[in-house]
């Protein structure tokens, strides 16, 4: 089925046809009005991505190229955007835990214990374009920069980050390797990291290599794949996990347009709902509303949803089979969900279900993923 | 695919990037070059969402349940159209690729579906289909509005939905349920005709308008009259999916121009996919 897939090698990792197209971008304001110098014109070599992840965009005004992505993997590992230096994006975005930190919740600067599980990081290109649990950045760069600030999280300000990064000897010849000059500046921090961001795009998972039918899934593989892509019908006899119902078939992330990659998925009833995404809307029936993140890697994220309540996959399995929890928000489709008629709230998979599902949950995890090469430390 | 939301494909976005970059180069060094004579012209279709007689609203508002007591909300409509071709005294104008994902606006605005590069001329017929055909029902390998990682697809197995409403049912008398009908299959494919009242002029180089009516309460009506306390729910079973599917196949019609009344769309085909 798949008509090309991506080179594993380190080089090739680094990425991007795309760059060619922000090359484009930027031409014209080389050319009549540029308000500052532009970065030079080196896409990433051979960036490419299985048909079935579909489209993507990277912002015009953000091209991928070699020395923004450079510079970005810097940055990512770089404990001096933190107000004592000791926090990098990397601290909670640990590479061999699929970018999370093994903790329920995530700890910030001086050991502050912030309100949410570290979310994984893959294929950042497709799915909801809102990041954090809330959704309330609305790009990467937006995404990237509020940690730094966040006095709970990297407790720095940009003047202290600006300040270092001027004073660190690689920094300013790699700020104008990206982008023209040496100048340093929030907006150009964050457009690196994002850029670097972009590249962590995870396609060598058994599934992946699955659907490129390189090989086949055994038969606990399988069914454990059937139930995931299948919302229940009990008239018509087939059983489902409806787990497609949040995160798509492929990518296994949230759904893109607007609002559509956030649900309530059960964990609370009313009296205990957080806002969620009513904190960026203002709606009153998207409170308890969170991402639904990829599930690329899963195995490797623990533990489990916007508050890390659960510690293992099979607890995940079992909230959604037989502990979801009414509320006036919960998401329709998790409500009408039923594989018995009848049955309470929860899909109520069998012993051999779950375990199927477990199955299914674990071809999604790409360990040259986790330890390539590009993506990692390069001061390690 | 021909669609304001399709997603960019590295090879649509290049040429996209090209475009933009000429345009661009072009307004930078003075005066803008002529443009060329633009042979072709724009029809775009407004497709306006109802429930009866009413406008769609999805912000709460209830409407009465249409074979039962009770009544019902909804939270979410979409419907995949394809297969569009105009005719008329101009000739005959096939949309390449042509797969559209209707997804109606809470707020009632209606959905805008342009068709480019219409030859000039007077147009009388809108053939469409509701949902998508059997070989495109049988593929993942789309972007755009059939991308397989949107919520319009079911499974590898079952390919897309056609059609989908969700939404709550509230019964006169105990808790409300969700109303999820999702209509897929390729039995459930209704190609139709619709006459439009009075033909449009798609003028060389410019811009003509179609007004449609979407009734997405006629999928709950005739001719299978559906109590929804009783069908919140139509899926995977095949009946309760051709239910719908029969009813849904009426449920477009062109709004008249002044002095022209409506015509609605009829079925070409029952269930005979190409």
């Amino acid at each position: 089925m798949p008509r090309r897939s991506r080179s594993r090698s380190g080089a090739a990792r680094s990425r991007l046809a795309g760059g060619a197209l922000g090359l484009l971008g930027l031409l014209p304001g080389l050319l009549c009005c540029a308000p500052e110098p532009l970065p030079p014109p080196t896409p990433l070599p051979g960036f490419e991505t299985p048909f079935y992840f579909g489209g993507f965009t990277v912002p015009a005004d953000n091209p991928l190229t070699v020395e923004g992505v450079a510079l970005g993997r810097m940055l990512f590992y770089e404990e001096r955007l933190s107000a004592d230096d000791t926090i990098s994006c990397a601290t909670c975005h640990q590479p061999a835990r699929a970018f999370t930190d093994g903790r329920t919740l995530a700890r910030g600067i001086h050991g502050a214990r912030t309100p949410r599980n570290t979310m994984s990081l893959a294929n950042l290109l497709w799915g909801p374009q809102r990041f954090f649990w809330d959704g309330r950045a609305v790009d990467l760069e937006q995404q990237a920069g509020q940690p730094i600030v966040n006095p709970d999280e990297m407790g720095s300000t940009w003047d202290e980050v600006i300040a270092k990064l001027e004073r660190a000897p690689a920094y300013p010849a790699s700020f104008e390797a990206a982008f023209g000059t040496r100048e340093i500046t929030p907006e150009r921090v964050t457009k690196a990291l994002a850029s670097f961001e972009r590249t962590m795009v995870s396609t060598g998972s058994r599934y992946d290599r699955y659907l490129r039918g390189e090989l086949r899934l055994d038969p606990r593989e399988q069914r454990g794949r059937e139930l995931f892509m299948t919302h229940p019908d009990a008239k018509a006899g087939i059983r489902g996990a409806n787990c497609i119902d949040c995160h798509s078939q492929f990518l296994t992330s949230g759904f893109a347009p607007e609002f559509d990659g956030f649900q309530n998925n059960g964990l609370d009833d009313d009296d205990q709902l957080e806002a969620g995404l009513m904190a960026v809307t203002g709606r009153s029936r998207d409170r308890g509303r969170f991402k639904a993140p990829t599930l690329r890697n899963i195995e490797l994220t623990a533990p489990y949803m916007h508050d890390g309540r659960f510690a293992t996959l099979e607890e995940v399995i079992d909230h959604y089979s037989d502990h979801v929890v009414s509320s006036s928000t919960l998401d329709p489709l998790i409500r009408e969900a039923a594989n018995t008629p009848g049955a309470p709230l929860g899909v109520t998979l069998t012993h051999d279900e779950k375990a199927a599902l477990l199955a299914f949950l674990r071809t999604l995890t790409d360990h040259e993923f986790v330890h390539d090469p590009s993506l990692s430390d390069p001061g390690a | 695919m021909n669609s304001s939301t399709t997603p960019r494909s590295p090879t649509r976005a290049r040429s996209r990037a090209l475009a933009r970059w000429a345009l661009l180069l072009a307004s930078c060094g003075g005066p803008a070059p002529a443009e060329p004579a633009e042979p072709s012209g724009t029809l775009t279709l407004h497709l306006h969402g109802r429930v009866g007689g009413e406008a769609l609203r999805m912000d709460g508002t209830r409407y009465p349940n249409p074979g039962g007591a009770g009544s019902f909300e909804l939270y979410d409509a979409r419907v995949h159209l394809s297969h569009l071709v105009l005719s008329g005294p101009a000739g005959e104008v096939v949309e390449p690729d042509s797969v559209h994902l209707v997804r109606f606006s809470a707020s009632g605005q209606p959905f805008a579906l342009s068709l480019e590069h219409v030859p000039p001329g007077r147009y009388d017929r809108i053939a469409v289909a509701i949902g998508v055909d059997a070989v495109a029902n049988a593929r993942i390998d789309h972007v755009g509005d059939l991308d397989p990682n949107g919520q319009m697809a079911w499974n590898w197995k079952t390919g897309y939905k056609f059609f989908v409403l969700e939404g709550e049912v509230h019964p006169e008398e105990g808790e409300s349920v969700p109303l999820v009908h999702h209509v897929g299959f390729s039995e459930s494919y209704r190609p139709l005709t619709c006459a439009v009242p009075g033909g449009v002029e798609v003028p060389r180089g410019g811009g003509a308008e179609v007004d449609l009516e979407v009734d997405l309460g006629q999928a709950l009506r005739e001719p299978h009259l559906i109590d929804l306390v009783g069908l919140p729910s139509v899926k995977l079973d095949p009946a309760d999916a051709a239910l719908i599917a029969d009813n849904y196949a009426d449920m477009i019609s062109v709004r008249g121009s002044a002095g022209e009344g409506g015509s609605r769309c009829t079925v070409v085909a029952a269930t005979s996919p190409p």
